[in-house]
């Protein structure tokens, strides 16, 4: 949509930046400078940016996986089930993130539904890496699988239908025609689980911990520096908005015309 | 040959029609009357709630059976062209036509080598590294067809190709048509007389799901048997007996002039007549009363109570709702009902 906007929503919409803009301009006058260099080079800050980079990367490529199919079952299932299946599976969009932790404590923890026979077997999940990666993948999942729905939703199945009478198999009609169709969405889809991620902190510090270099992600690592040593918390929480805003500004374009 | 019957009764569509293999099967009909339902059901892209379509000596489905045969869209071999946007949007036009042939197995060198032939082919070369967004609304529909026949189908079904696309373009599109139809089986939908005079050798007439009438387009739209089916010719259908001198004299009392040979006196018998043949009478003809005056184009058709005639827009002059006129009609043939 182009256009102008009501003259009334105008004020609003510079409140509603503000709102989220003041915090983040106040943090950056809180910045030490001076140190930052320091700051950011120290063992503990990069050890904890590599570890968050890793995971979230991981943990994107996992939503990609898991949330495309998710969404696309979910946008072409015909069942008086779906509503309930979907509120289920979005169900991390509104839970408390440690509540998500504890949850996954009972599922995959060591004394846990999937945890122990998995422990029982010589694998143990809880506070490892791969622990990060799945608490990261169960908040962010929703974001994908909600892009996804709504994208395959807005789709008439035209081209589909057309594909098939060309002769085109099932899987065929959705490599080539319908995820590329799709590329939009999934681009969204994957920004949006990418920048979950790598702000993930509740599910992550009660189903991981917080073990230096093993779990302790930039935010664990940022709210463990508050207490010692505040600027250097900043520091990280900048460079953690920076690496964010970064991704969104290059990646994420607002789907208007997808066949161009 | 291709036969169907397609029974769907949600779509209040119960139709059945067959063409042989080779020739080109026009059904007309107004919008909603079940073409396109028609079509989607021998695509296999609506599943209808009986009846049978078999290509050949193959059974496309049979929902009558025993144990009902159903085959989807992409073994039935029926190329589908629609009015809609049909190219995939994120693929070139050359690949869009090389989609066929590369799903049903081709390699992709192949499959662009047999796309590009069927371009140049079409004298569509110049568009193939287009993307469809960049076309126009023919060639568009252009492209859609190489790209059906590129998938080798046995049967090609054109849902309204010339519907939303301006006249040039149509015209234009109607001899592309014209040049590749004659060996191959062809299922045209249309509202348009004209198409079907243009490019079919047979015709069916469909009108809320039922075929009124079918066979060849020669026999169907000069000698229509039923007033629908006149109207969709654009003819008026007069039925009646045949009086002296083999004249039609209608249910209403008008005597209409018979062209030789004359049909026996006493016969049931009905004349479609050309508004277009109908003048206004200078003396005597058959009095009529104006009901409604409609510009189509160059000419004014005025339609009375028991006739209807195309004017020059100067001799239809003066004439107003509710004036009396007398119509004169020329000598037509008169065939049996």
């Amino acid at each position: 949509m182009t256009g102008a906007i009501p003259r009334w929503m105008i004020p609003l919409a510079i409140v509603s930046s503000a709102v989220v803009a003041l915090p983040l301009l106040a943090t950056t006058l809180r910045l030490d400078w001076a140190r930052l260099p320091t700051l950011l080079t120290s063992p503990p800050a990069l050890e904890a940016l590599s570890l968050s980079l890793r995971t979230a990367a991981l943990s994107t490529v996992l939503c990609i996986l898991l949330g495309v199919p998710l969404g696309y079952a979910l946008a072409t299932w015909r069942s008086r089930l779906r509503p309930a299946v979907r509120a289920l599976v979005l169900a991390p969009l509104v839970l408390p993130p440690v509540v998500g932790g504890l949850a996954l404590l009972y599922a995959f923890g060591r004394r846990g539904l999937i945890g122990g026979p998995l422990a029982d077997a010589g694998l143990d999940l809880a506070f490892s890496t791969a622990a990060v990666v799945l608490a990261q993948t169960f908040v962010a999942m929703p974001f994908m699988v909600l892009t996804v729905e709504s994208a395959v939703s807005a789709r008439s199945g035209h081209h589909e239908s057309l594909a098939a009478t060309l002769g085109a198999s099932r899987s065929t009609t959705l490599w080539r025609v319908t995820l590329p169709a799709l590329r939009p969405a999934l681009v969204t889809g994957t920004v949006l689980t990418f920048a979950r991620a790598l702000g993930e902190f509740g599910a992550t510090l009660t189903f991981a911990g917080s073990l230096p270099g093993v779990t302790r992600t930039l935010p664990l690592e940022i709210y463990l520096r508050r207490e010692t040593d505040a600027d250097a918390a900043i520091a990280l929480a900048i460079l953690l908005v920076t690496v964010a805003v970064v991704v969104v500004a290059v990646a994420y374009r607002p789907t208007v015309r997808s066949d161009r | 040959m291709l036969t169907a019957r397609v029974v769907a009764p949600a779509r209040g569509v119960d139709a059945a029609i067959s063409v042989e293999a080779g020739r080109t099967l026009a059904l007309l009909g107004p919008n909603g009357s079940g073409k396109s339902t028609l079509l989607a059901a021998i695509a296999g892209l609506v599943r209808p709630e009986s009846g049978a379509v078999t290509s050949g000596t193959r059974v496309l489905h049979d929902l009558d059976a025993a144990r009902p045969v159903w085959l989807s869209p992409r073994e039935r071999r029926v190329g589908l062209v629609t009015q809609g946007a049909d190219l995939f949007p994120t693929m070139t036009v050359l690949d869009n036509v090389a989609f066929g042939p590369r799903s049903q197995g081709s390699p992709r060198a192949d499959a662009r080598a047999q796309a590009a032939h069927w371009l140049d082919r079409l004298g569509l070369s110049a568009l193939r590294d287009r993307r469809p967004a960049l076309l126009s609304g023919g060639q568009h529909r252009q492209v859609a067809i190489a790209r059906a026949l590129a998938s080798a189908p046995e049967v090609l079904a054109l849902d309204e190709p010339f519907a939303g696309i301006d006249v040039e373009a149509a015209s234009q599109l109607r001899s592309f048509v014209a040049s590749f139809a004659t060996d191959l089986t062809v299922i045209i939908t249309t509202h348009d007389p004209l198409d079907v005079h243009l490019l079919a050798h047979d015709v069916a007439v469909l009108d809320r799901g039922s075929v009124m009438e079918r066979g060849t387009v020669a026999d169907v739209l000069t000698r229509p048997r039923t007033a629908f089916t006149a109207r969709m010719a654009g003819m008026l259908l007069l039925t009646g007996a045949v009086g002296a001198d083999g004249t039609l004299v209608t249910d209403g009392g008008m005597h209409v002039p018979s062209l030789a040979p004359h049909l026996p006196e006493g016969r049931r018998a009905m004349a479609a007549l050309r508004p277009r043949a109908v003048s206004l009478a200078r003396s005597g003809g058959i009095a009529d009363v104006v009901r409604t005056i409609e510009p189509r184009g160059d000419v004014v058709r005025v339609h009375g109570e028991r006739l209807m005639a195309d004017l020059d827009p100067a001799a239809a002059a003066g004439l107003l709702p509710g004036a009396a006129i007398a119509f004169d009609i020329p000598p037509v043939a008169v065939y049996e009902s």
